[in-house]
């Protein structure tokens, strides 16, 4: 049989795995949280607005109408007294009182920011209308030709009012590609501990060349892993479309998940390739976790750079220099890329981490061809590289 | 069909000769037993005609060529490991190995099915290997070795683990593959069956091997010794005779030179004579004498 073929008939006894009740649970999990955190939002979306009491009729029409201005969203209550005012506020049914003559905003402990800062420029508003007046001006002409002037905006890198919505995004994908690549390079350890552990290697390979056969489970489980990362991503996208929470384009969303998938597809390999070379060289289920510790550790360093480099400046020095690290590059260049990378970046990223795949096809071959048939104690790396 | 020949292969592990410059033909056809003690090289032999292990030198020839791939991948094998997916399905899995082997999809339904049914567990079909008892284990791991309709068979101890019934199925089995013309190779430790089953026999000890030929020939070839009962009489009544040794209760082993009618009347004069017959050694005893004496591998290495 030629290699092709062999290997995807090895390729397609892993697909099974789709069926897997664990399979199902944990896509079927991811995309429950990934739609159920959107749609969410959507139902709960939206700032609930601050309750402001007033005693005076002319101060609220007044407060009510700058604050409409400046998008601040507020529920006026109109209250008989001071008194019964600070009450309302003690007992937490309004967020603030205000008081004419002079403007006064009594509050529990801290005004609210947004409003503690309309009601500071409709005082002075009011100061500068009393000066302008006393100076002969009209307050409304002058008012007029101070809406007037503005200052031009010149955004070197470009306004960004959705950045935490981006960082949502980012750190989204870096959890559901961290959680993946770790679920199926630990797919790929059993799979070899299992052929290894139950001795059907032997026979597997009186058929088929070592290198094939490992190649075909890496492609399989490669496969699973796609659907799985694909499923949510697709779950993603389609809820961020219905419920528009996020309020990014879907073109700019749609690139993102691209780059993902294109970056998962790399990244699986190059852990998978490690996953299967190390668990190649034990003969049990229980021995998985020792010998693949480095790797997980090795993965745990990219997702945690996610949170700790690239939102501070998912374009500064550290993070570009750290996105461009082959075993590293799978999480944060997605992770980037919802911050917007140009795609020159991305392709540049990729030939060290399509390097590092070359050298482990290598590794990985050698490694797994050397170890798979020798059952019992650990077999050692430099044995297995030397091949003695 | 073909022949399958071992021309002088070796293979160390370090220090440890495991094989050294061993050599056999199997032809078409032939039912060929390979004997020895544990640790004499038979694993290591199978595992390099399966081409799972690479010979240090020598080479392994089917139909006067080098083994290739595509033999190999026609040849029916069962490790000494015995392995099988435990959480995958009987037919599924005999299906996949069929597949592996070369057989199209349907073919390698069939001749699945074929055999479940052929070997008894046809209705485990369905069930996953690991829920089958060991002795049902044992069947789905030799339906694995015939499923693709091997050209060569290369079984080692297939015997060990079978109940009396799974023993006679598997003997059978053998016997029909090797006269669709089909050589077959395996190793056992039940000598018994080996002489039963056999055309012919190689013992290997060290990684040599040290008899070669069929039972009868083996067995012609072996010391024959003389049987004397004698009742009634002393123990010593035959040290008179020059050139007979007791070696066994009522058994002598005979010098080149001896004079078997001497004992005879030294027996008669002794008291009445019971039985008096020559004995060809049991391949058991022979296979005792062929590995006696001489250090197994592993205590050469230690």
């Amino acid at each position: 049989m030629n290699a092709l073929p062999e290997i995807w008939l090895v390729a397609s006894r892993e697909l099974a795995r789709i069926r897997s009740r664990m399979f199902v649970f944990v896509t079927g999990g991811m995309m429950v949280l990934i739609v159920g955190a959107l749609v969410a939002v959507k139902l709960l979306g939206g700032s609930t607005p601050t309750a402001v009491g007033f005693v005076d009729s002319a101060t609220r029409a007044q407060v009510v109408a700058v604050a409409e201005a400046a998008g601040l969203d507020i529920a006026p209550r109109s209250v008989e007294s001071e008194a019964v005012g600070e009450k309302l506020v003690i007992d937490g049914e309004l967020d603030a009182l205000v008081l004419d003559g002079p403007l006064r905003i009594v509050v529990e402990k801290e005004p609210d920011s947004a409003l503690h800062g309309t009601l500071t420029a409709l005082a002075r508003q009011a100061a500068l209308d009393a000066q302008l007046t006393g100076a002969g001006l009209d307050p409304n002409a002058v008012a007029a030709s101070v809406a007037a002037a503005d200052v031009q905006v010149v955004s070197l890198k470009g306004e960004d009012d959705l950045f935490d919505q981006r960082l949502g995004i980012s750190a989204g994908l870096s959890v559901i590609l961290f959680i993946v690549l770790q679920t199926t390079g630990l797919l790929v350890a059993q799979g070899v501990v299992e052929e290894k552990a139950s001795r059907v290697v032997e026979l597997l390979l009186s058929a088929v060349r070592p290198w094939r056969l490992m190649a075909g489970k890496v492609l399989g489980l490669g496969i699973v892993g796609l659907v799985q990362i694909g499923l949510v991503v697709v779950a993603g996208v389609g809820a961020q479309a219905a419920t528009d929470v996020l309020g990014i384009s879907f073109g700019a969303l749609l690139g993102t998940a691209v780059w993902s998938l294109a970056w998962f597809l790399l990244g699986y390999t190059i852990y998978a390739l490690l996953y299967a070379s190390a668990s190649a060289t034990v003969s049990r289920q229980e021995e998985i976790g020792g010998v693949t510790a480095p790797i997980q550790i090795l993965l745990i360093v990219p997702y945690m750079l996610a949170f700790a480099v690239v939102p501070a400046d998912p374009d500064g020095t550290a993070a570009r220099v750290a996105s461009y690290i082959p075993f590293f590059s799978p999480i944060l260049m997605p992770v980037r890329s919802a911050f917007g990378v140009p795609w020159w970046e991305q392709i540049l990223a990729m030939l060290p981490a399509l390097a590092l795949i070359a050298g482990l096809i290598w590794f990985a071959g050698r490694v797994y061809s050397y170890s798979v048939l020798r059952m019992g104690g650990r077999v050692s790396l430099g044995d297995a590289l030397r091949g003695r | 069909m073909g022949n399958l020949v071992l021309d002088r292969v070796s293979k160390s592990y370090g220090a440890r000769h495991a094989l050294a410059g061993l050599g056999f033909e199997v032809k078409e056809g032939e039912l060929f037993g390979f004997v020895g003690s544990n640790g004499a090289g038979k694993t290591t032999a199978m595992r390099i005609v399966l081409g799972v292990l690479a010979a240090d030198s020598g080479e392994i020839r089917w139909d006067g060529a080098p083994i290739d791939d595509a033999v190999r991948r026609s040849i029916g094998y069962m490790p000494e490991e015995r392995g099988l997916y435990p959480k995958m399905k009987v037919r599924e899995q005999l299906v996949y190995l069929a597949r592996l082997r070369g057989l199209s999809a349907a073919a390698a339904r069939t001749s699945t099915d074929a055999w479940l049914e052929r070997l008894g567990v046809a209705e485990r079909a369905d069930d996953e290997v690991q829920k089958l008892s060991l002795g049902n284990q044992q069947r789905v791991q030799l339906a694995a070795a015939l499923v693709h309709d091997p050209k060569l068979l290369v079984l080692d101890e297939p015997f060990s683990g079978l109940d009396p019934v799974a023993v006679d199925v598997m003997s059978e089995v053998l016997k029909e593959k090797a006269a669709e013309g089909v050589p077959v190779v395996f190793s056992s430790h039940q000598l018994d069956l080996v002489e039963r089953l056999c055309d012919r026999v190689g013992i290997v000890r060290a990684g040599r091997l040290v008899a070669l030929g069929s039972v009868a020939e083996l067995r012609e070839g072996g010391e024959a010794r003389l049987v004397v009962r004698v009742a009634d009489a002393a123990p010593d009544w035959a040290s008179a005779v020059p050139g007979f040794t007791l070696d066994a209760p009522d058994t002598y082993a005979v010098a080149p030179d001896a004079d078997d009618q001497a004992l005879l009347r030294a027996a008669l004069d002794a008291g009445r004579v019971t039985e008096f017959a020559w004995r060809r050694p049991t391949l058991t005893e022979l296979f005792r004498e062929a590995v006696a004496g001489e250090p197994t591998p592993e205590e050469e290495a230690a």
